[in-house]
Formats: structure tokens, sequence, C-alpha cells
């Protein structure tokens, strides 16, 4: 007999018991998990049309709850979802094919501080803002600044392969994770010590960074963390051209240094600034806008800003002092507020891409995707996360039609974004995962064998399928 | 029935629902429960689908999981602290979704229960069970030691008089020992935050307006309101200018009083909670912490102090209407309140007090005013 999500009774009961009773089958309930805030989810909401909901959803409070779930699903081949905060923007947590989703906010405990190494161990439904307010009071950071951080989970992180705003010194989440548990969808367990490094065969980790619960649940992640910096030294430039702001980092990051913040914007995005930093837009129309930190101990840190400095003036750059990178600071975080004010208008369209290319890729692709979506959009970009081969472009766009049209609109824009990123030599993805919102391109990502090689490990890990069946396949919604 | 939000609210409700969910770190009702629809995001997608449904039978505000949503929140407005998105205010949207709730038929019976007690001129003394008192007895020895004719009416609010009727008599001896006179409102009439808080806004406004003109009309120049919650209601319906919270006034006659750091004994360490109505909805922080120095004491600071402070569970009718989540409320504070190490705790909320007093065994919890009073009157000033 079926309960109202669909799921057999019994089961229900089952997966009730294994939860200490933490389970739901309310409708409402299950509607606020149906979707994470993928736009394409929230458009289809706005329209009335919302995707359906899970059958059930259940909170384990550790991981030997997670495993019980796992083991219940798998003998019926229900598919089990993970869900952290549920801010994943490419709709990795979307209950595709129904089945129970794991939500993992109970977990979310810190389990264990090692600071000789520097480490703090942790499951994964505890909030990046929580764990980094319980680093800074120990006088440690994570270094870990997405700007959903407020509201997102370290297993969200690691699931989707965050970065965050200062990770052009500190790295991505891939470069903070020093080792994992994890639950596979037949209930066993793995457990990668953390360690500084390792030569024993393939690094498994790194498996689980970006898997997007395909190959089970990462319930237990222990983190690099990095002692405060002692000073931080804040300078702004206007960079004659976007090129020209490329061509700057490019020279810093070749010679060795590691700003923490690096933020260039193109023009467009430039002129949408400029208010909000104290800056002349008109003064600055045609220029890019660079905002950088240096961090660590001071003297240190001036000499990182001297010489970034000389690089970006023999680029043309014009200094414009600390004032519009302090002003920056506290609005770090705000891009989610200004699309919760434009979304919810009938037929608006709004998103945010990253993708990533090598310094002499990115200019291109800059040109490729803004062709594909300026004249349909308005669409500007900014340059961060810099890497001594490349960077990532961060691209908003934002318009809209017809409320009908808004659903095919929104995904015919990602289609020509990937197209073009494709076509330019990017990479489709940066920091945000893959999950429904690009799984039409990881072939075009990954080539046949790399797609193979994916669905191989999957299949082998999760031989029942259960494990987020619909991520990274193209579906029909 | 059709029943929709005010355009306002509607546009509040559309936007919240679009938010990327950032104040979930600070919302005490997710955190007690994880559940993703206990935050504000999840209260407001449902409130656009009732709008949307509003007029199907037993959809729109009258369906039960809306009525749940609405009622699952103390109005407490830590939501409000992180966000940023303009013309969202939490607390009014919740007001307003219960208002929708109320029309529809569908409040809670506890909420239903209250306003009518609460309009019967009852107080609550008790949350589990609820025990509704008739306050004319505390009420009585207040204006006993009143001056009939003072241009300051002090109104102790149906919090302070049902959960502590002791605090209630130590706001008129603080206020006596700091030298201001003051009137009471005989007998008791609640000022309509009940109503409120249940959703009926016809009920709320009526006895804001009685309170408030009936005072006007008599001399009236000052409303000292002790319950936070009562003074928050108050001045949304117009009081502004005449309503200031007791804990305010307290802090700033201590504050003017020359004869206190002369006065005061050696300083005792008491730990302050802010009381979310208080702090954040009114903006009192300074001044309790001002009336505390000036009573002696070293105002040690809980983890989340000021407007970040925790809600203690007791506002928006929580502990009614869902006492579970209200006590996992209480929980988080009195934890709080238990890593501070202090062995007094004073908080500026009468509510709030009596239930700390309940969940700190061993731990003395006073009352802004009984903190006061006590220590003035020690000095010979009462």
């Amino acid at each position: 007999m079926a309960d109202e999500g669909g799921l057999d009774a019994a089961l229900v009961e089952r997966l009730t018991e294994a939860v200490s009773g933490a389970a739901s089958t309310a409708v409402a309930d299950r509607e606020a998990v149906a979707h994470d805030l993928w736009p394409y989810a929230l458009i289809r909401d706005r329209g009335g049309r919302p995707l359906p909901p899970p059958g059930a959803v259940v909170w384990p409070s550790s991981a030997a709850e997670v495993a019980a779930v796992y083991r219940l699903c798998a003998a019926s081949s229900i598919p089990v979802t993970p869900f952290g905060a549920g801010t994943g923007v490419c709709g990795a947590a979307v209950p595709v094919h129904g089945g129970v989703v794991l939500d993992l906010k109970r977990m979310d405990r810190i389990v264990d501080w090692d600071l000789e190494a520097g480490w703090v161990t942790v499951e994964p439904g505890i909030l990046g803002q929580r764990l980094e307010d319980a680093a800074q009071a120990r006088g440690w950071s994570l270094g870990h600044f997405p700007s959903s951080l407020p509201c997102s989970t370290v297993g969200g992180f690691v699931a989707t392969r965050s970065a965050g705003q200062l990770s052009t010194r500190y790295g991505r989440i891939d470069d903070r994770l020093a080792g994992l548990r994890a639950v596979l969808s037949d209930g066993r367990h793995v457990h990668l010590r953390a360690q500084p490094a390792t030569g024993a065969g393939p690094d498994l980790r790194r498996l689980f960074l970006g898997s997007e619960g395909a190959f089970g649940t990462v319930v237990e992640a222990t983190l690099r963390l990095h002692p405060l910096p002692a000073a931080r030294v804040d300078a702004a430039y206007a960079l004659p051209s976007f090129a020209a702001g490329i061509a700057a980092l490019r020279e810093a990051m070749l010679a060795g240094l590691r700003p923490a913040l690096v933020r260039l914007y193109d023009p467009d995005d430039t002129a949408l600034q400029a208010g909000h930093l104290g800056l002349d837009a008109e003064r600055l129309r045609g220029f890019s806008l660079l905002l950088t930190s240096c961090e660590g101990r001071r003297r240190v840190a001036e000499a990182e800003a001297t010489e970034l400095g000389d690089v970006c003036r023999a680029q043309g750059a014009e200094p414009l002092g600390d004032g519009p990178v302090r002003a920056w600071y506290p609005r770090r975080f705000s891009l989610a507020f200004e699309l919760a004010r434009y979304l919810p208008a009938p037929g608006a369209v709004i998103d945010t891409i990253e993708v990533a290319a090598s310094w002499g890729r990115l200019s291109a692709v800059w040109q490729a995707v803004r062709t594909r979506l300026a004249h349909r959009l308005f669409t500007f970009c900014h340059l961060s996360h810099g890497y001594s081969d490349g960077a990532c472009l961060y691209f908003t766009f934002v318009g809209g039609g017809t409320e009908e049209g808004a659903t095919d609109l929104y995904a015919e824009l990602w289609r020509e974004a990937m197209d073009a990123v494709v076509g330019a030599g990017g990479t489709i993805a940066h920091h945000h995962g893959a999950g429904l919102a690009r799984a039409a391109h990881l072939h075009a990502e990954l080539g046949e064998g790399g797609v193979d090689v994916l669905r191989r490990l999957r299949r082998a890990l999760d031989p029942a399928g259960i494990a987020n069946p619909g991520v990274w396949e193209p579906v029909a919604l | 029935m059709t029943t929709t939000l005010p355009a306002a609210q509607h546009v509040a409700a559309e936007r919240c629902a679009s938010c990327p969910k950032m104040c979930r770190g600070v919302c005490p009702t997710h955190e007690v429960t994880r559940n993703e629809r206990h935050q504000p995001w999840g209260h407001a997608r449902e409130d656009v689908a009732a709008e949307r449904s509003s007029g199907v039978a037993g959809a729109g505000f009258a369906a039960e999981a809306v009525a749940e949503s609405a009622f699952l929140c103390a109005t407490c407005a830590a939501c409000t602290v992180p966000c940023e998105v303009e013309g969202v205010e939490t607390p009014d949207l919740v007001w307003a979704v219960r208002a929708a709730v109320w029309e529809a038929g569908a409040a809670p019976a506890a909420a239903v229960e209250a306003a009518a007690h609460a309009a019967a001129g009852l107080v609550l003394a008790a949350d589990d069970p609820p025990r509704w008192v008739d306050p004319s007895e505390t009420v009585g020895a207040l204006a006993a030691s009143s001056t009939p004719a003072a241009p300051l009416l002090l109104v102790p609010g149906c919090g302070a008089l049902g959960r502590r009727p002791g605090a209630v008599r130590a706001a008129g001896q603080a206020l006596a020992a700091l030298g201001a006179p003051f009137r009471v409102g005989t007998p008791h009439v609640c000022c309509g935050a009940v109503a409120r808080a249940a959703g009926d806004d016809v009920g709320a406004r009526a006895a804001a307006a009685a309170l408030l003109d009936g005072a006007r009309e008599a001399g009236v120049e000052t409303i000292a309101v002790q319950s936070p919650s009562c003074a928050v209601h108050l001045h949304r319906e117009g009081g502004t200018a005449v309503v200031v919270p007791l804990a305010r006034l307290l802090g700033e006659l201590a504050r003017s009083t020359e004869r206190t750091t002369a006065d005061a004994p050696a300083r005792q360490a008491v730990a302050y909670h802010d009381p979310c109505m208080l702090a954040r909805h009114l903006g009192a922080v300074d001044e309790p912490r001002s009336a505390l120095r000036a009573a002696g004491h070293e105002v040690v600071e809980l983890a989340r102090t000021g407007p970040a402070t925790r809600c203690s569970g007791r506002g928006g009718l929580l502990s009614l209407t869902n006492p579970r989540v209200a006590a996992g409320y209480l929980d988080l504070l009195a934890s709080e309140v238990r890593a501070t190490g202090a062995a007094r705790v004073v908080t500026g909320c009468a509510t709030c007090a009596a239930a700390l007093e309940g969940a700190l065994a061993g731990v003395v919890v006073e009352e802004l005013a009984e903190a006061v009073a006590q220590a003035f009157a020690s000095r010979g000033d009462a």
C-alpha cells in the first residue's frame, strides 16, 4: 500500500524507524525540498508549475542512520537525493525521480579541532558561516567565502566543488579538503583519512568532490584552516580595458603573487558596481574595475600589494585607493538579495553562469558568451578565482520576456552560453557544480571517454542506481 | 472566501520566496526543527501558493499547512538582521499572513482562545497547560503606589502581569525610586498585542486605539510599557510618539541619577539577555545596560547579544501554538546563558524572565525592573 508520497507505507515506516522518527511524508515538507535554488525551478514555481516533490523527507542524525536509509532504499530501488541547505543553483538536489530526500541539516556537529595540523572535522550539514565563526573565534579561518556562506553547508561545498571569494589565495574547497567519510548507496562506509598529502594511489577524496550525491553521501569532512591573517592590504584600480586587466592578472599570477581577493569587472559590470563602491560611473565608462586584497603577515601583504600594484600600473592601471574594496566587503554577499528582488517579476529571467578558461582563451570565452547572450538580455561579467594558468569568468544575465516563455528562454540561454564556452575552449563550470543545468553539455566537456568513465564509476559505486540518479542526466522536466 | 495579502506583503512574500534563504542560520524555528519549510523562505513560498489558491475550499489561507507555518514563528525578527531584500520585513509578513489565516477561519484553536481571553482582560500565567488569570490583584497593588494625575502612565502588559507579577510591582518601585511618579489604568485592559499575534487585526487595532485614545484624553504624556511585545504593538498602532518601553525609560532615568556611581557597591557580574522584541523591534539595547551599570552591575554579554540576540520562544504565541518548538528556543537561549558562567541573569522582558527561571536551575533570574528596584531601594532611594 502506498502512502501519500507514492512510497510503500511499510518502507516509510521502516525509514522513519531508521532515522529515529525524523521523517515526513507531509506534502508541505516534501514540497520544500522539491528543488534547490536552480532558477529554472524557481521560474517554474513562479508560474505555478512547481517541480514534483519527492515521496518522503528524512533527517538522519548520524552516519549510521544515513547508511540505514540507503540500505532500505537500495533494497526497494528507491532513489535517494542528499539535500544540504538547498542553495545550489544548478539543480543537483532536485529529486528528479522522486524517492527519498536525505536532509542532512541535523548532522551539523563540529567533530574535532586539530589545530596542530590546522584541521577541523565537521558533519556535512553545518552552515559555512557557523563553521567560519567558530574557526575565527579560535583565531583561524577556513578561507572559504562563497556568496552563499550564511546559508549553505559544508556538504554542499564538497558536493558541488565550490569556491569562495578569496580562493585565489586560499584555494577552492578541493584544496581545503584533507579527508572525508562517506556512505555509499549500499550503506557501506568509506573513510579517507585526513593527510597533508598522499601518493597512495589515486586520490579517492577527489572522487567525492563534485559528486553531487551520485556516489553516496559525504557524512564528515576534514578541512584545512589557516590562521587569521595579521593584515589585509586593499587596493582598487581602473584598467583601460578588460583585456588589460586579464593581462595584469596573468602577469601577477605567473609571478607567484596570490592576492586573496581578485575581482576584475568588465566595463558593463564596472558601470553597475561603481555607484555601490563610491566611484563615479561616468568617469569609469569603458574601464575595467579591479578590486584586490593581499593578506598575511603585514610586511608580506604590503610587499605583495606593492608588487601587484606595479604589475597593474604596467598595464595602464589607474590606482583608485582602498575605498572601493572597503566598500565591497560589507556587500560581498548581496548578490542574493538582488536576485530575490528581480526574479519574482513575471517573465523575468536572471541567473549567473561561472566558467573558466586558460589565460589565452579567457578573452575569447568572454566575447563568445557575451555575443550569444548580450543581444537578448543585459549581460555582464567579472573575473575572479585566479590560477597560474587561467581564471574563472562569472557572467550574470538579467532580462525577460513573457511568463509563458520564461523557462524556454532560460533553457535556451544556458544552452547558448554552454555552447559558446565549449566553442571557445573553456570549461562549462567553475564552482556551482554540474547538476541538471549542465547535464546536456557534460559530453562536450568530458568527451566520450570521460562520460564512459563517469558512467562506469557510477555503476560500480551505486549498483542499485539509487544515488541521485537524475543528476548529470539530461532530463525533460 | 478569497483572501489576499496587502500589496506590500504580497511583494514581500514573492521576494522572500526567491531568496537563497540567507537568514536560515539565524532563524530559531529552523534551528530547532531543521525542516526546510520552517524558515522565512519556506513560509513565504507557502504564502505565495496560498494566494494563488485562495478561494478554493480548504486551500489558500484556510489550508492547514499555511496556518501551521504562519504560527511556527515567534516574530522575533532574527531574520531581519541579515536580510537586505528591499521590502521584506518578515514579522510584518507573518502578521499579515496570520490576519489572512484568521479571516479564513483557520487560526489555531490556541490562538483563538488566547485572543478571547486577552480581550476579556485575562492574562496568561503559564503555558503548559495554559492558565489564564485575572490580574486585578497585581494591578490594584500597583495602583496603590501610583500618583493618579501623573503624566506618566505605566502599562505592565499581559506578559508581565501574567508571568511575573513581582516584576510589575518592582516596576512601580523602580520608577518611584528614580523619581518618576506614574499612574496606572484600572482595571487592566489588553492593548491588542495578543489579538495581533493571533491574527485578529480588527480586535488588535481597536484595543490599541482604545488604550492610546483613552490615555491622550486623560492627559497622559508618556506611556511606559513594561512588556516589550505590547510596546511593539502600540508603536505599530501609532503610539510611537508617546509609548516608551519601560526598559528604555529605566535606563534613561538611572543614567541621569548622579548619585549612582558614588553609591554603587562592589560591582556584581550579571548576564544580560536582550529580549528580541526590545532589542530588535524597538532598538533598546544600550538603555537596559545603562540601568544595570547604574544599579552597580557589571554586564556580562551572551554570545548573541544586542540585535543578534536569541528569542526565548515566548513571542508570537509560539509557546501556545507550538510548545515543543518554543521549548527548543528556550533551550538554546538557556545554553547561552549557562555558557557565560554568570550566577545571575537579567532580561528586559518579564515573560523571558519567567521562562528562563524555569530553565536555569541555580541561576538567579530577574526582570530588569526587579534588578533596578532592588539596587536603588537598597541604597535608600526607594
